[in-house]
């Protein structure tokens, strides 16, 4: 019988899930998705989670318990740090500790801790010591490090854009993976603005060069490694001519959400041809409140291109 | 006589606007909407058709929370978001105007507007404090009628300081002053001190506030929020005629534009009130978002459906 290894589909999955996965397929471990976020999923996660916490890691207490059942062990990488002196979310780092913590009777965790600033090598040894669990062949462990690094540059890769639109409004919308990807946090923005009419870009469309080149720009450094590249796509589009407003997605309560927004917010306000909405999304299921401000936003654009 | 009807319902307040051609307001009704928004809608068309006689109607617009509810009951010809119906009307107004400060019910906005142009907004994110449903709250909690709330608020002498940031906490200040004796005029003039900061720092955070402002909204009444706007800014606060209708103003003149290019209005006509109309709910358990699916029946006849996240009901 092969071993089944459960991954929640929420938080940073969705930036690292196709290297994931190969990791796993390379050494013959089955791997087993929890469903999309759903009602259910919520419910359970709210339920569990501290109060504190944001929206996306209570669901991903509702996308363990979704798993619990139906595997032998739970993938819940420890995620410090991916970039020399940077570091990830503290809720992240601390997040396999709180599913311990909050949820019983639990499948075995791998819980491999990813630390960058500690040692370059830090991920090629968490991987080692992750297939030593599954096989006692390390070039085959290897082999499966590195068919994963290449499997995970090809998703970024693929997913980068230009922008095409001359006629449509572009409209950057800016936020977490975990929130642009999960359709049932972000009440389905892209599809509500594609049906305004609008074109979207996100951070994954950019290439890592292109937001290198806009973090740069900022005056002094950011170790939060996912708003730093929230923050640098912002900046490298303010450099251009190409979008006409900026919608940053927020989980309520994040505090460097709320900071690198202030600052976008600050920069749109330079520009008299790019505007600027934050959103915050938390629990509610209510979409009217989102449509009108959406509605709203794109109606203003509109407007100032039209002349009244 | 023609005329263009625009329709608002909003959490607390349904309004409609009748316009003629030179966008002169010939009848407004503000109703409380009271929870039930349909049986709001057919009564306030029941009272306008009444009232307004042998008119005819070239174009309907709706707007509020229950714009499509409402685009659905009426046929109206525009359904436009409450931002930028309250836009149009103000810019409508007072031509001019840069910005425009809303209180409604359950929201609150700003709008920013440069040479008649919107250049920014904003709304209230996951607060409702310092809304009018909490001065509601508030002034039958001190059973003072919500008309006098304002006038109050202008006789103290000396408003307590009182928390504004959430409205739980808030209501608890108030109660702990009140026990300390502070009299009720100086408590109920702190409190709109103290929502007019909250709503600053909440929706008017990093907004460039420039005269001529206008203050709409049903809380635009309220003569204590009034002076605290402008003593806060020290700025003149223009509260326009038929502030408490502006959303309802403004969807009408946007039906008005409509009709431009549209031939022949959908507007079902005054006897919209004569049907009778039924909403019937269930949730889908076809998947585990379980969605909570609404029917909404003409008679018989189901006329609009929504809730759902995937295309399953999506057919009417």
């Amino acid at each position: 019988m092969t071993l089944k290894v459960g991954i929640p589909k929420s938080l940073l999955y969705f930036y690292y899930y196709p290297g994931w996965k190969k990791f796993f397929a390379e050494l013959g471990v089955e791997t087993v998705e929890s469903s999309s976020s759903n009602k259910a999923i919520v419910n359970k996660g709210v339920k569990l989670a501290i109060d504190e916490a944001c929206f996306p890691v209570k669901m991903c207490h509702g996308h363990v318990l979704d798993l619990c059942d139906k595997v032998d062990y739970l993938f819940l990488p420890r995620i410090v740090s991916v970039e020399n002196n940077e570091y990830v979310c503290p809720k992240l780092m601390g997040l396999p500790d709180m599913i311990r913590s909050n949820i019983d009777n639990l499948p075995q965790l791998l819980t491999p801790t990813i630390n960058r600033n500690q040692s370059w090598l830090s991920l090629l040894k968490a991987n080692l010591e992750l297939g030593a669990k599954f096989t006692d062949n390390k070039l085959k462990i290897l082999k499966a490090h590195w068919k994963a690094n290449q499997a995970f540059k090809k998703y970024h890769k693929d997913l980068t854009k230009s922008i095409k639109s001359q006629d449509r409004l572009v409209i950057a919308l800016l936020g977490h993976s975990y929130l642009l990807n999960d359709q049932y946090i972000n009440l389905g923005i892209i599809d509500k603005l594609k049906n305004l009419g609008v074109e979207v870009i996100t951070p994954q469309n950019l290439t890592s060069q292109q937001i290198k080149q806009g973090a740069n720009k900022l005056s002094k450094d950011l170790f939060w490694t996912f708003n730093k590249r929230i923050i640098g796509a912002a900046y490298y589009l303010f450099d251009r001519q190409e979008i006409d407003g900026i919608i940053q997605l927020a989980a309520f309560g994040c505090g460097p959400d709320a900071l690198i927004g202030e600052l976008i917010e600050r920069r749109a306000k330079r520009r008299d041809d790019i505007h600027f909405m934050s959103l915050n999304l938390d629990e509610h299921s209510g979409e009217a409140g989102l449509l009108t401000r959406l509605e709203a936003f794109v109606d203003m654009i509109k407007w100032e291109v039209k002349g009244a | 006589m023609k005329g263009y009807l625009g329709i608002d319902v909003g959490s607390v307040s349904t309004n409609l606007v009748l316009l003629n051609d030179n966008y002169q307001v010939l009848e407004k009704l503000y109703l409380r909407t009271q929870g039930r928004p349909i049986d709001t809608i057919q009564i306030g068309l029941k009272k306008l058709g009444e009232k307004i006689g042998d008119i005819q109607i070239k174009g309907v617009g709706t707007t509020g929370s229950a714009r499509n509810l409402a685009g659905v009951i009426v046929g109206a010809d525009v359904i436009k978001n409450e931002i930028t119906a309250h836009a149009v009307a103000a810019s409508n107004v007072v031509p001019g105007v840069r910005t425009v400060l809303e209180i409604g019910g359950q929201d609150s906005k700003i709008i920013i507007l440069r040479e008649g142009v919107v250049v920014d907004f904003a709304m209230n994110t996951v607060c409702a404090a310092g809304t009018g449903s909490f001065l509601d709250q508030q002034a039958s909690r001190l059973s003072i009628p919500i008309e006098e709330f304002g006038e109050l608020a202008l006789q103290a002498n000396s408003p307590v300081r009182i928390a504004g940031r959430c409205s739980v906490f808030a209501e608890s200040d108030m109660i702990h002053k009140q026990q300390l004796g502070h009299c009720t005029e100086d408590i109920i003039a702190g409190l709109c001190e103290a929502l007019v900061r909250n709503y600053l720092n909440n929706v008017g955070q990093g907004k460039e506030i420039l005269e001529p402002i206008l203050f709409q909204g049903g809380v635009a009444a309220n003569k204590g929020i009034k002076a605290a706007f402008s003593e806060e800014l020290d700025a003149k606060i223009n509260v326009p005629k038929h502030h408490n209708v502006m959303g309802a103003l403004g969807s009408a003149i946007l039906a008005k534009e409509e009709m431009r290019q549209k031939k022949k209005t959908s507007f079902k006509g005054f006897d919209v009130s004569e049907f009778s109309y039924n909403v019937s709910s269930f949730e889908c358990d076809s998947c585990p978002n379980s969605c909570e699916i609404i029917n909404i029946y003409q008679d018989e006849e189901l006329v609009a459906r929504w809730g759902f996240k995937c295309p399953k009901w999506e057919a009417v």
